[in-house]
């Protein structure tokens, strides 16, 4: 399932996938492959994402209803 | 995994979880080319320094792995979940690279140290070379060797440009031992062979650093086509 909340954060942001990909440390690659729901990130690299875009976790990878 | 600014290259936690997967499986290949070469060599009935490198690799790999396994508590351990088996391929892949330093390292003493024994050199080259090959390759087709950004591929050549300066420097004093016996039996020194250690190295160096760039900058048009970039994105959302 597509995480368009994280991508929206990141917009919000005024960050491209390459900045956010650099802040925490990752390939731009799998900052879109999480974007596109095609990764499943661990928990410190979805803090690491949260903290880069000043969100909680909840706001960006709990599942909304 | 933290990413290092002096590394070369990329490496966050999807490719590394990737390319274990890949390493672990080599780590068996490695190892069972290293056993069949120890065979081979028990067969020939050479001296037990002849098969001295392959039983530290197969003590030192094995261990390694064994111990690990052990103190994370995963030895032999049957269900494996994603989590478990993630750290399993770890071990095993760090076991892969031990592996392969203790044969890159122990060829070179090999080389000097047992040149009555230097046709056999073969089977260590072979023995690192095919798993490293394999994994190169995939690692390129698969895109877990890239720059990861315009920065970073900044940083990363210049990094590189040095890293082969010293290795090209290292290569050039481990030659000159290698044509000193030729220059001692000619019992004249030449121009020519006075310039040809500078030479390979020089050779070395850039043919190294031209092959490395070129790998890397294919790995990351690859990885790029597997995941489009954010302008390519727009685009066939519009």
């Amino acid at each position: 399932m597509k995480n368009k909340r994280m991508k929206i954060a990141r917009v919000e942001c005024e960050l491209t996938q390459e900045q956010l990909a650099e802040k925490v440390g990752v390939a731009r690659q799998t900052i879109g492959l999480i974007e596109a729901g095609n990764y499943n990130p661990s928990i410190s690299l979805c803090i690491d994402i949260c903290k880069a875009l000043n969100k909680t976790l909840d706001e960006l990878f709990w599942p909304v209803e | 995994m933290v990413w290092s600014k002096k590394k070369t290259q990329v490496m966050d936690e999807r490719i590394e979880k990737e390319s274990n997967g890949l390493a672990s499986k080599l780590f068996y290949v490695q190892t069972m080319l290293v056993a069949l070469l120890l065979v081979a060599k028990l067969l020939a009935k050479l001296s037990w320094k002849a098969y001295l490198l392959e039983m530290i690799c197969l003590v030192v790999g094995g261990g390694f792995v064994l111990i690990s396994e052990i103190r994370k508590g995963i030895f032999l351990l049957k269900d494996k979940d994603a989590a478990l088996t993630g750290i399993h391929e770890g071990v095993l892949a760090k076991g892969y690279s031990l592996e392969m330093a203790l044969l890159l390292f122990g060829e070179l003493v090999f080389m000097y140290t047992l040149p009555e024994y230097r046709t056999w050199l073969i089977g260590y080259f072979g023995a690192w070379v095919v798993p490293a090959l394999v994994f190169t390759v995939v690692s390129v087709k698969k895109g877990w060797i890239q720059w990861g950004s315009k920065k970073r591929q900044l940083e990363g050549k210049q990094n590189l440009k040095k890293r082969v300066a010293i290795g090209a420097f290292a290569f050039g004093i481990l030659m000159i031992p290698s044509q000193l016996p030729m220059w001692l039996v000619d019992g004249t020194v030449t121009f020519m062979e006075i310039l040809i250690v500078p030479l390979e190295m020089v050779l070395f160096g850039v043919l190294f650093y031209i092959m490395f760039t070129r790998m890397v900058d294919k790995g990351e048009k690859r990885a790029n086509s597997d995941v489009p970039t954010e302008s390519e994105e727009m685009s066939i959302e519009e």
